[in-house]
């Protein structure tokens, strides 16, 4: 016998919602006078009631499809067409509450981020209500935008030496981290392992334990509060040395040694070679690189904490410093400053997954 | 003439027997200048340096004073630095197990191939992402007492009114949860791919002995995860030690350091005594800085000796 499942399943939805909805509806009218109140309760009520209900028909459903498949298996029928039904997502009955708490953690971790955007764009009024409001009355997203420039008017300047610092630092590394991680991958030359593990030792060493010789140094250069000195020494990284150079030896030596046969110098290699066959890690490299670069914090608070180099990181410390700054522009800063990084981990977050756990280290 | 040329020929050779291997290792050795010189003379150079500075009396006005060992006869006296390094502790015994299984724990759930883990995923990991200036701003707001999200949520109970920010005995709580947060999607990653490299054999050979799903976990899981636990154990105290970004903002809009220094980390210490203070001391930070990295190094050695009892390596695995 084979049952329609689809249009029952279908069919589910519309019943478990068309319930939930009615049933909300009746109970709200009875107990709540005003009604645009009555309203808003009786649709959050009932698109829940709703959803609960719809998830349990076609948990069910999702029971019967997957216990069905695995009787056909086991008789060794075919099993019937809808077998990619979305319902064997839960092929395991285990998974639903792996579901839960996942999604659960999720929404906490997720939390802050709403928090943010929501008060972002809430007009002064409503930043101190007590029932907790999400979705803000007025959206005051622009004016909050205006009123943030008013109340820090280099903020657009602040996030320009933040992207110039980043790409500086960016390609700079990428310069002289692809050169030296080449060097050490693929030539053999006398102290290489003890230059190679001593430039390793510098990763074990904290910026916070150099933080005053390295202020010190900059200081006695010329170069406190230029951006010389927030660029110049981010130029050199003994990371992105140690990852480019992991990714350098996985390149099978043959493609190499044809294109040196063919006439090719070793910088020629590198470019034509080397660095295209490795677009993965270079991407992890990059993200990581600008995301640490764009974050930074401490060292720019040390050495280039003036009007003209200052970063956007310091520019919000500055914000939160000054006690009367009103939360919604606080958080707008915060926001403008995230943003970026949301993006860009959005578009390419499987090259700082890959690179984190290829490396341990996310500097 | 001949000793000339011998000594000629054997620098030569030590770049290598042919003149072929010679331009290879010049070339290497071309490669590797420019970052070499700039690790070493912008990292190496000022690890150098920190010892010789810790042993001057310097305020970065006049000039320095070579003063022996009396910073660190100051730091073993000072009150402030026994408080900075006791509040640290307590950081990393708050942030660390916490961070740590809840990490473990997500990162289980998430080694289960389910539809939509990549998703999942990518939501534990973004706060990695994210500024921790910007995190710790919005982590101020969510503390903050009446107006902040978590009065809010407990608005009924006694935690209502509790003042998170002000009090020195809540003050790490803010602390420690924006680093757990920021924390967790990147100990979970390097749990992922330490799952991810248990092979499946030894669950299906534990399964055919009849071990239960808790015994898998307890006799496989646990230990083949024991090197990536070690690892991810040594990297988050390392990194809950040198807490500065969350205290520095967090109490930046109301007393900078925490009422009565109870957030001043050793980090914060550190910077304070340099340049913040009214008498600063270039040279007694320095002492401080390498007092913090020669306890964070004793811990990790100790880690690593300890390790043997615990982190089950693979034969031909031990020595990495």
């Amino acid at each position: 016998m084979n049952i329609p499942l689809i249009p029952v399943w279908m069919a589910s939805h519309v019943v478990a919602a068309g319930l939930g909805l009615v049933g909300t509806r009746i109970l709200f009218a009875s107990r709540n006078r005003s009604p645009s109140k009555g309203r808003i309760l009786g649709l959050v009520i009932g698109l829940v009631g709703g959803l609960t209900a719809l998830f349990l028909f076609w948990l069910a459903l999702a029971y019967m499809v997957s216990t069905r498949t695995w009787a056909h298996m086991a008789a060794g029928v075919e099993p019937p067409l809808f077998s990619y039904h979305p319902a064997r997502l839960f092929a395991k009955p285990g998974h639903i509450l792996v579901y839960a708490i996942l999604i659960a953690g999720a929404v906490v971790m997720l939390l802050p981020f709403f928090w943010m955007a929501s008060t972002a764009c809430k007009p002064p009024a409503e930043t101190n209500r007590v029932p907790i409001k999400w979705l803000p009355d007025n959206p005051a997203c622009r004016e909050n935008v205006d009123l943030l420039y008013e109340q820090s008017p280099q903020f657009n300047r602040y996030l320009r030496n933040s992207a110039l610092v980043t790409l500086g630092r960016t390609f700079g590394q990428f310069v002289t981290c692809s050169l030296a991680a080449y060097g050490f991958a693929r030539f053999r030359f006398p102290g290489r392992n003890i230059i190679f593990a001593l430039c390793l030792a510098l990763l074990m060493v904290p910026f916070q334990a150099i933080m005053i010789p390295e202020y010190i140094l900059i200081r006695d250069l010329g170069w406190l509060n230029s951006f010389r000195a927030l660029i110049i020494p981010g130029t050199f990284s003994a990371f992105a040395l140690f990852l480019l150079r992991q990714a350098f030896m996985q390149i099978p030596l043959e493609l190499e040694e044809a294109a040196t046969i063919d006439g090719a110098n070793p910088l020629q290699v590198l470019w034509h070679v080397t660095l295209p066959l490795s677009v993965p890690a270079l991407a992890a490299f990059g993200v990581i690189t600008v995301q640490a670069a764009w974050n930074d914090f401490l060292y720019p608070l040390v050495v280039a904490n003036s009007q003209n180099t200052r970063v956007v990181t310091i520019g919000i410390a500055l914000l939160q410093g000054e006690r009367r700054t009103p939360w919604n522009l606080l958080m707008m800063g915060s926001l403008v400053a995230t943003l970026p990084m949301m993006l860009m981990f959005l578009l390419l977050q499987r090259y700082f997954i890959e690179g984190i756990a290829m490396t341990g280290v996310k500097r | 003439m001949t000793l000339i040329r011998g000594i000629i020929s054997r620098v030569l050779n030590l770049f290598g027997p042919t003149p072929l291997s010679r331009r290879k290792a010049l070339w290497g050795l071309v490669l590797i200048a420019p970052n070499t010189i700039g690790l070493f003379f912008f990292f190496g150079v000022p690890v150098l340096m920190t010892f010789w500075t810790s042993l001057q009396q310097w305020n970065g006005i006049q000039p320095a004073q070579y003063i022996g060992l009396e910073n660190f006869q100051t730091l073993a006296q000072d009150d402030k630095f026994r408080d900075a390094l006791t509040i640290t502790l307590k950081l990393v015994g708050y942030t660390v197990p916490a961070e740590m299984v809840l990490a473990l724990g997500v990162a289980l759930l998430l080694n289960i191939p389910l539809r939509g883990r990549g998703l999942l995923r990518m939501a534990y990991f973004i706060p990695v992402v994210t500024s921790t200036v910007a995190a710790s701003v919005v982590w101020t707001n969510v503390f903050q007492p009446e107006s902040g999200l978590l009065s809010k949520i407990v608005a009924s109970t006694s935690w209502a009114d509790r003042k998170w920010l002000t009090d020195p005995k809540f003050i790490l709580f803010p602390i420690a949860a924006v680093t757990v947060w920021q924390r967790i999607g990147f100990d979970m990653v390097l749990f992922l791919s330490g799952l991810q490299a248990i092979p499946n054999v030894l669950y299906d050979a534990a399964t055919i002995d009849g071990a239960n799903r808790w015994q898998r976990f307890r006799y496989v899981t646990l230990p083949m995860l024991s090197p990536t636990t070690f690892l991810v154990m040594v990297l988050a105290i390392i990194n809950s030690f040198l807490i500065f970004d969350q205290a520095f903002i967090i109490t930046a809009r109301f007393v900078p350091g925490g009422v009565l220094d109870s957030a001043t980390t050793l980090t914060y210490y550190m910077y304070e005594r340099a340049f913040v203070d009214a008498d600063l001391s270039l040279g007694y930070a320095s002492a401080v800085a390498l007092a913090q990295f020669a306890i964070i190094l004793a811990i990790t050695l100790v880690q690593l000796a300890v390790q043997r009892y615990w982190v089950y390596y693979e034969a031909g695995e031990a020595e990495a």
